[in-house]
């Protein structure tokens, strides 16, 4: 942040100073302009005797004020380097000193990452550029697949236009799905669609559509507590249906998140730590990311998709090779930590006083 | 070390560079026109001390409306000028603009803006691979065109085409516009060019005006390339169809291909662009941080139908990538999804797998006091279950 407003007040110093010798000059080579051709007329019309001395020192002072124009937008040339300089310092050039140069290369990777944009295009709806990129890259994607986009893609549409039916005709088709989600999209919809009767200016109907339909939604008490509460606090109609609408491309995809998505926002906040790190530690090393097949530092993703179990004696990931160990007392150490805390086929936990043979401590799975 | 300052460079230093250019380009007009006037003055100067010049009224009147011309195109140009500039000045501000609502309090805000960042990011990738209408529809689509640096791909669009077609003029034009920050960079772009001209002379038979060519161009270079002017020379002796490297090379249509990679190269050296897009250092760097041994795992159950490295695609894209560090354990029961912690007390089943407290006790209390592990689909007693100690 600091670094935007760094580069801001560069920036805005030249900025004024555009707006401000700008219309200055105009105004004085128009000024100049108009004196000279008065002098012109004048003399051409030979009315009175020509003011030589005058016109000699109009001319002499015309001369330095144009030579200042060129002079003072010369001067200028510092604050344009420092908006330069100031956006290197404050940003970093080379973003891929942590990367894999080779990464993504091949033929075959080109076209699973084009595949993967093309569906996220598609899932974001944004059909035109997915259509116009299918024929740039030269991918195919199955046809099944791009009729259920192209079916969303509609129901989106619909939705954007105030035309809730295709939603609601997909809901009741995907009833038995959407239950098991728990998902709130059904009673959504009828959220929006109340509001947009209300915002008709229509509050009988508007509530006589509510009576119909919010009491079937028992268990969310507190949601038409607040939506009734519309009628009084008129909402932002515009922000709740590009909620719903997002709520409705999250459930009738597959997965909870767009993947890309998340990928791109978590590499978004790992990158920097990486590059730090590479600056920190392995400056004339080769790559982070080559050799290790660990990257250097944790990385809080705020997403957690798979239950990691680390070593608390070796601090090191358990893997199939080395998987986490319970103890008969119910401490858990990594196997690799187990044949190094063993003493002549006799192992004590290093949490508790128990004793143990090495065999019996269990392989466990989490 | 934040994201803006890591990631946004390119999307500040291409606009100032622009401004830059503009800066310079200005300064080279200003001059020139106030020194068109300046010579105007000095004849003005020259004559009005003469008293014959001042009898004659229609001299000095078209001296005077000399004069009035050259400050009339000094007013256009400096207003042409200062507001290129301005303009340019004006997009860095957008882009800051927009790069600042990244800190907005504003949770939908933030969202709305790390959507867009995907979008930027992809526009970009797609300029440099190459996908030049699919980028220039995203944009639209995403109203990106002051965000994104589609205008320079633009540029480097055309000269691409007329390299693919065998032209150079298109080429050197560019060299030429960028003279002086090609030579800082010791570009070979041009020499290149002119090589490339003359093999194309030489394979069309026409090896006298190779020669004249030569002398032409590529003798200036004699200080710095001297060994690749003499094997060009040596051309001149070869038949185009030889056999001999590295003559056989140069006749090579390839290099064509050559050519427009050193262009990309050397266009985004010009702006400070790095080789990779930010789109697929961003991705790697997000796939690793994903990365888990069990999203590799033989045993399907362990995979993750949320977890972006367990679908296919991803998966492949991810193999080759490092995983993520790992030093402290952080558990879940697969079930609920809950962390296990001493709210949540870790089980183990007699065959070894572990799960929450709490899922093993509604799943006994659905089902008479027995519990079925989701995986291998044993049944056992809830009592079977012990306690974990995870430290």
């Amino acid at each position: 942040m600091d670094s935007c407003l760094a580069v801001e007040a560069d920036i805005d110093k030249l900025i004024a100073k555009y707006n401000k010798y700008g219309p200055k000059w105009q105004f004085q080579l128009h000024r100049f302009i108009s004196t000279l051709e008065r002098y012109k007329r004048e003399i051409e019309s030979q009315s009175s005797e020509i003011d030589k001395c005058g016109l000699s020192s109009t001319i002499l002072q015309m001369k330095l004020a144009i030579k200042d124009i060129s002079n003072e937008h010369r001067r200028w040339h510092s604050d344009v380097s420092r908006v330069g300089k100031t956006i290197d310092k404050n940003f970093i050039a080379d973003y891929t000193e942590a990367s894999n140069q080779k990464a993504f290369k091949t033929n075959h990777e080109k076209e699973i990452l084009n595949k993967i944009i093309c569906m996220h295009l598609y899932r974001d709806s944004k059909w035109e550029v997915a259509e116009e990129f299918l024929k740039e890259a030269g991918i195919t994607v199955d046809d099944k697949l791009k009729q259920r986009y192209l079916n969303l893609n509609h129901i989106v549409d619909s939705l954007r236009q105030k035309d809730p039916m295709p939603a609601f005709e997909w809901v009741y088709q995907n009833k038995v799905q959407l239950d098991a989600k728990k998902s709130d999209l059904e009673f959504k919809l009828h959220q929006i669609v109340f509001l947009d009767v209300l915002n008709r200016g229509d509050q009988y109907e508007a509530v006589v559509y509510a009576r119909t339909n919010f009491s079937r939604f028992i268990d969310k008490q507190k949601e038409i507590q607040s939506t009734m509460g519309m009628l009084l606090y008129p909402p932002n109609v515009a922000q709740m249906r590009t909620e719903v609408i997002d709520l409705f491309i999250k459930d009738s995809c597959l997965s909870d998140d767009d993947m890309l998505s998340v990928c791109v926002n978590v590499g978004c906040s790992a990158l920097p730590a990486l590059l730090d790190i590479k600056h920190a530690i392995c400056r004339d090393v080769g790559g982070v990311w080559n050799e290790n097949d660990e990257l250097p530092i944790k990385i809080d993703t705020g997403f957690a998709y798979h239950s990691v179990f680390a070593c608390p004696i070796l601090r090191t990931r358990s893997g199939t090779s080395n998987p986490p160990m319970m103890l008969v007392c119910g401490h858990v150490i990594s196997k690799d930590a187990l044949n190094k805390l063993e003493r002549s086929g006799r192992l004590k936990c290093p949490y508790c006083p128990k004793e143990q043979l090495p065999s019996e401590a269990r392989t466990i799975n989490f | 070390m934040s994201d803006l300052k890591s990631l946004e460079h390119p999307t500040l230093k291409v606009p100032y560079e622009v401004l830059n250019k503009k800066f310079r380009t200005t300064q080279k007009t200003l001059d020139r026109e106030v020194s068109h006037f300046q010579n105007a003055v000095q004849e003005f100067e020259r004559d009005i001390s003469s008293d014959v010049a001042m009898t004659d009224t229609s001299h000095i009147s078209s001296l005077l409306s000399g004069m009035v011309e050259k400050l009339k195109v000094l007013k256009r140009k400096a207003d042409e000028g200062i507001n290129d500039e301005l303009q340019a000045g004006l997009v860095c501000k957008k882009r800051l603009e927009h790069l600042k609502e990244h800190n907005s309090p504003c949770e939908a805000i933030v969202k709305n803006w790390r959507r867009r960042r995907l979008d930027r990011m992809l526009v970009e990738y797609f300029l440099r691979c190459g996908y030049y209408n699919s980028a220039n529809k995203l944009a639209n689509n995403s109203d990106l065109n002051d965000l994104t640096n589609i205008d320079l791909f633009m540029i480097s669009k055309e000269v691409e085409h007329s390299l693919e077609n065998h032209e150079t003029s298109k080429c050197l034009a560019w060299c030429h516009d960028n003279r002086s920050k090609l030579r800082k960079l010791r570009s070979t772009m041009e020499f290149n060019l002119r090589i490339q001209e003359f093999v194309e002379l030489v394979r069309q038979d026409k090896r006298l005006d190779a020669v004249r060519h030569a002398r032409k161009y590529i003798s200036t270079f004699e200080d710095t390339r001297m060994e690749e002017v003499q094997q060009c020379m040596v051309l001149l002796a070869f038949p185009t169809d030889t056999e001999i490297s590295p003559y056989k090379d140069m006749f090579d249509e390839t290099r064509w291909q050559k050519l427009i990679e050193q262009f990309r190269l050397e266009n985004y050296k010009l702006y400070q662009l790095s080789s990779q897009s930010v789109f697929t250092v961003v991705l790697q760097a997000g796939l690793s941080a994903l990365k888990t041994p069990q999203c590799y795992s033989d045993i399907k159950e362990a995979r993750n139908i949320s977890c972006p490295v367990c679908q296919e695609w991803f998966n492949t894209l991810a193999k080759p990538l490092p995983f993520a560090h790992c030093s402290q354990s952080r558990l879940f029961c697969s079930i609920s999804g809950l962390p296990l912690n001493e709210h949540n007390i870790p089980m183990v089943l007699p065959n070894g797998y572990v799960y929450g407290e709490q899922a093993l006790v509604e799943m006994s209390n659905q089902n008479n006091g027995q519990v079925i592990c989701p995986k291998t689909k044993e049944v056992y007693w809830l009592k079977q279950a012990e306690k974990v100690y995870v430290m």
